[in-house]
């Protein structure tokens, strides 16, 4: 194993040090990327000076444990952190180069091109069809009932979910089976037709069965658009995911390649989550 | 003797504890239903000679054989709908604004605990409040169900607001959260997906308001509601004493018949109480099977 760069040069932003992680945080083709981004809670760092970059068009996995920080970050790439004013969030992140926190930034536009899928996929009381085409309704995406039913059809598809409802598109949401409720969620957000996609935990509740086909969903939709996720287990972020940053406590402590921080891990610490030493 | 009957000797001590518990808090309730229909019973028995049909269909008099609550029943259907019209949708709005849309700091904390202790106060303050307030300042007839109603508002306005927002807190975040996620502004939010959660018990909590409003007498005693009204009145803007007031009233005055009525009436407004909370119940639970 290669020698273990306990960290690398440390820079104050705004108070907060940045550490440099393991591996390569930047990315030739980045699609979003983290600048000294910090979170806190209060008082309390959840996040603490983090640069990352996330590539267009692939997937990236941010692992660690509980309480590494990992719903922070997530939650920051399309500000759903400002929704509860007990989070203050310091740092840049820029989409295509456009800073999000910028004054006059219209947020809820953002989370249209950023669309975040919670870990408890949560279905509208309304219809199935409704369901789908909220966020394109909402957003004022789809100009007539033709495009609507388009996105609507093409979101299902793509999710794996339109043999399974094409006969209940009116009818109501209840009693799908958790695995058709997290493609339902999928479904909405996709009919967004997002730039980057959000999922936190996306096999959460899930058992092994299907858990392995959203993987290969997620992993699939890499195709349309860029999506990044957070998840506990390196094995599944090894499945998942082309790209992975390891976090452990608030801090960004290695980025590379799946393979190769699955194999060689440059990091004492990624190695000990890695080979399950450190929960 | 075997570690496993050891073991054994233990868990039925448990049981035996378990039991004795169970018990001790069936009696506890069975205790408390008892509690209840006592004071019910003795209306029951002492309501008997004013449970004629003069006594429902007539409004008040002076002579205990005419006297009926036709016209404080109407008296306190109009004083509920300010209640209903005014306090109610404020009350609900302000749950809202504070458990959806305003930030959370020290104002609103500062509010929410004001909120509560305006709640601990007894309906008795309300009146004197509503004395100064409505009839002094505001100028409002004295024994109207008008009257009566601002000054119930009053008393459940922050009531109101508890309770809605104890039912929108009972809404799971993750409904909130998918529609944020979705990039949904917090009044879609809100509108479209926590209040159709939150509905049926807000109607129930509602129901449960309008059945304490009907109840109160403290507050209307001190705004000059212990005067005597006869006739039934055609609007909120007419004298008329509500049920609860009328129940006072008769209690107070001598002889065997208007005792009998008293008992009459104070059963007519459990019945209706009871009814209110029952409907409330059996809304809020058809809202959530839909």
């Amino acid at each position: 194993m290669s020698a273990h760069p306990e960290s690398g040069g440390a820079a104050a932003v705004e108070g907060v040090a940045r550490v440099r992680p393991a591996g390569s945080p930047g990315h030739p083709d980045p699609v979003l990327e983290c600048q000294g981004l910090s979170v806190f809670r209060g008082q309390e760092p959840l996040v603490t000076g983090v640069d990352l970059s996330f590539g267009r068009r692939e997937v990236t996995a941010i692992v660690g444990a509980l309480g590494a920080g990992k719903t922070a970050l997530l939650r920051s790439l399309n500000r759903m952190m400002d929704l509860d004013s007990i989070y203050r969030t310091v740092g840049r992140v820029l989409l295509d180069g456009e800073d999000l926190r910028a004054p006059g930034v219209d947020v809820l536009a953002l989370r249209a091109r950023v669309a975040l899928l919670p870990a408890r996929p949560t279905a509208f009381r309304m219809s199935v069809f409704d369901n789908v085409a909220y966020g394109a309704r909402i957003h004022g995406l789809a100009p007539d009932r033709t495009e609507l039913e388009r996105r609507v059809r093409d979101s299902l598809q793509l999710a794996g979910l339109f043999d399974d409802v094409r006969e209940r598109l009116r009818g109501s949401p209840e009693g799908l089976r958790p695995e058709q409720l997290h493609r339902l969620c999928i479904a909405r957000a996709l009919a967004l037709e997002p730039q980057v996609l959000l999922f936190e935990n996306p096999c959460q509740g899930l058992d092994p069965t299907a858990a392995a086909r959203i993987e290969d969903l997620v992993h699939g939709l890499a195709t349309r658009c860029s999506v990044i996720l957070t998840v506990q287990s390196m094995q599944m972020a090894g499945r998942v995911a082309q790209r992975i940053a390891f976090l452990h406590a608030g801090r960004l402590i290695e980025v590379n390649a799946a393979d190769e921080l699955l194999t060689t891990p440059r990091h004492r610490l990624t190695e000990a989550y890695v080979t399950g030493r450190v929960a | 003797m075997s570690p496993l009957h050891r073991s054994s000797e233990n868990a039925a001590g448990r049981q035996r504890r378990d039991h004795a518990m169970r018990t001790l808090a069936r009696a506890g309730a069975w205790l408390l239903v008892v509690l209840l229909a006592l004071p019910l019973l003795d209306m029951l028995r002492h309501a008997g000679p004013g449970l004629g049909a003069v006594t429902f269909l007539q409004p008040d008099s002076i002579d205990a054989e005419t006297a009926g609550i036709a016209g404080a029943v109407i008296a306190s259907g109009l004083a509920l709908l300010p209640v209903l019209v005014v306090a109610i949708p404020l009350g609900l709005g302000v749950a809202v604004y504070l458990e959806e849309i305003a930030r959370r700091g020290r104002r609103a904390a500062l509010v929410n605990r004001s909120l509560h202790h305006l709640a601990m106060l007894p309906p008795v303050i309300y009146g004197l409040l509503g004395f100064g307030g409505l009839v002094v300042v505001l100028g409002l007839p004295v024994g109207t169900p008008l009257l009566a109603g601002a000054v119930l508002g009053l008393v459940m306005l922050p009531r109101i607001v508890m309770v809605g927002q104890a039912t929108l807190r009972r809404v799971p975040a993750a409904d909130r959260e998918a529609g944020y996620a979705m990039g949904a502004a917090p009044l879609q939010v809100v509108a479209g997906h926590v209040l159709p959660r939150a509905a049926p018990a807000m109607l129930g909590g509602a129901f449960t308001v309008l059945a304490r409003a009907l109840g109160e007498a403290a507050p209307l005693l001190l705004v000059g509601f212990a005067a005597f009204a006869a006739g039934l009145p055609a609007s909120p803007m007419e004298p008329g004493i509500p049920l609860p007031v009328l129940v006072f009233r008769w209690a107070e005055l001598p002889g065997p018949l208007f005792a009998a009525k008293a008992a009459a009436a104070a059963l007519t407004l459990v019945a209706v109480v009871l009814l209110l909370g029952l409907l409330g119940w059996l809304l809020e639970r058809r809202g959530r099977s839909t």
